[in-house]
């Protein structure tokens, strides 16, 4: 006689697991060999027992609960659905990150703009035109101040050294400053800026001083000068 | 009735398909729908690898969870039966680990043997009662990779090929699994 089958072969025998040969070889050997005959039942008894274990019933606290987790997870998903839509084509939809760098850009790009326009309205302030010397000798009002000879030239007071050559002379040059901050320190300019502004050197510095009344443009002389009017040759 | 037949929810893969699909669009009775087909499938998964009522509803209520989270990616590849079964195996296995699983001592009484069997008289019912509480011990004293195989064929009524799918193994494992876990409990039964 051949020796035991093998457990594998048995167990695959109770499942329908074996072809028609093998199956016939199960059948023909536990006919002769009685211990292969005992396993055999002892393995059918095994898996009849456990096929009519009776299956618990889920406790009807657990369908609540998991009814309660769903409710939970479709509420969530709900809101985040009415989040989307209405962001839909909104700055809302944009997402925490992105958003950020929206606004640096849009920060840097409102700075830009304000600093553009606050360098134009610096340039238009010290942009003058200097009246040639010639207009000195035409000028209407002549008067001393702290040492220096100031002339009333196309509305501002002019320091008479100031005066260009023998024509107009576009200069950017020049600072703006307003009437309060140029009489801190020279408090002579008093009686000119009472009536014009007064283009003068302070402190090595040519500088536009706005007129103590001028509030239309502060920092701008009155008018800006040679724009109208033909320059006068020197002399 | 058969532990088999209870547990056994399988519809085709394309109803499968159809019922996910139906949960992926907000329907939200696909859900409960699929508690209803596979809760006690779950739940006595559960029960026999914890050995624990209180363990195996806190283990099934997460296992659903996870389910409703991945229903949306479910394709149809296989049965929802065995995509679950996968499901819950693989949470039990991490939430108990396999020192729990191997050694926790396990009281038979705790189980809930369902509903006495009219047919049979008092003294049959105490001795069935008996052999259960024996069969369940015994299963319980298996290595954790033996039960399980044994679980799912045996007690669930898996075919060979879906446990394999469920264990992630070779249908010639999945055979020597089960006839192993079997003669085992045949050993511990006919020598208690």
């Amino acid at each position: 006689m051949s020796s035991h089958l093998a457990t594998e072969r048995l167990s695959a025998y109770l499942d329908d697991e074996l072809d028609g040969a093998d199956v016939r070889l199960v059948e023909e050997h536990v006919l002769e060999c009685s211990q292969c005959q005992h396993r055999l039942s002892g393995l059918r008894r095994v898996v009849d027992e456990l096929r009519h274990m009776p299956a618990a019933s889920p406790p009807p606290l657990l369908g609540r609960r998991v009814e309660n987790d769903a409710s939970a997870r479709w509420r969530a998903r709900r809101e985040e659905a009415r989040r989307g839509r209405i962001g839909s084509g909104g700055f809302e939809q944009v997402q925490g990150p992105i958003r950020l760098g929206f606004a640096v850009i849009a920060g840097l790009a409102i700075m830009a703009v304000l600093f553009a326009q606050a360098l134009e309205r610096q340039q238009a302030a010290t942009r003058l035109v200097v009246p040639p010397a010639a207009e000195a000798d035409r000028a209407a009002e002549r008067v001393e101040a702290g040492g220096r000879v100031f002339v009333l030239a196309r509305g501002s007071w002019w320091q008479e050294d100031l005066l260009g050559g023998g024509r107009a002379e576009e200069v950017s040059a020049a600072g703006a400053m307003s009437a309060e901050a140029a009489l801190e320190s020279a408090s002579w300019l008093a009686p000119l800026l009472a009536r014009a502004p007064v283009v003068v050197e302070l402190d090595g510095a040519v500088v536009v001083v706005s007129a103590l009344d001028d509030r239309a443009a502060p920092g701008a002389p009155r008018p800006p000068a040679a724009s109208q009017g033909k320059p006068a040759p020197k002399g | 009735m058969a532990a088999s037949h209870v547990l056994g929810h399988g519809l085709s893969p394309n109803a499968d398909y159809a019922l996910a699909d139906r949960h992926r669009y907000g329907d939200e009775s696909a859900f409960q729908e699929l508690y209803d087909r596979f809760s006690p499938m779950v739940y006595n998964l559960c029960l026999r690898l914890s050995g624990d009522p209180v363990r195996a509803q806190d283990l099934s209520q997460e296992v659903f969870l996870r389910v409703f989270k991945g229903l949306p990616r479910y394709r149809g590849g296989s049965s929802l039966k065995t995509w679950i079964y996968r499901i819950a195996l693989n949470h039990c296995r991490g939430r108990l680990g396999r020192r729990t699983l191997e050694t926790e001592d396990w009281s038979a009484g705790q189980w809930d043997q369902g509903p006495a069997d009219p047919a049979r008289g008092p003294e049959e019912t105490l001795l069935a009662r008996d052999r259960g509480m024996r069969v369940t011990a015994a299963l319980l004293a298996l290595p954790v990779r033996f039960r399980e195989a044994v679980v799912l064929r045996d007690m669930d009524g898996l075919t060979y090929e879906e446990i394999a799918a469920v264990l992630g193994v070779r249908i010639g494992t999945v055979r020597s699994r089960i006839a192993r876990g079997r003669e085992r409990l045949r050993v511990l039964l006919e020598n208690p």
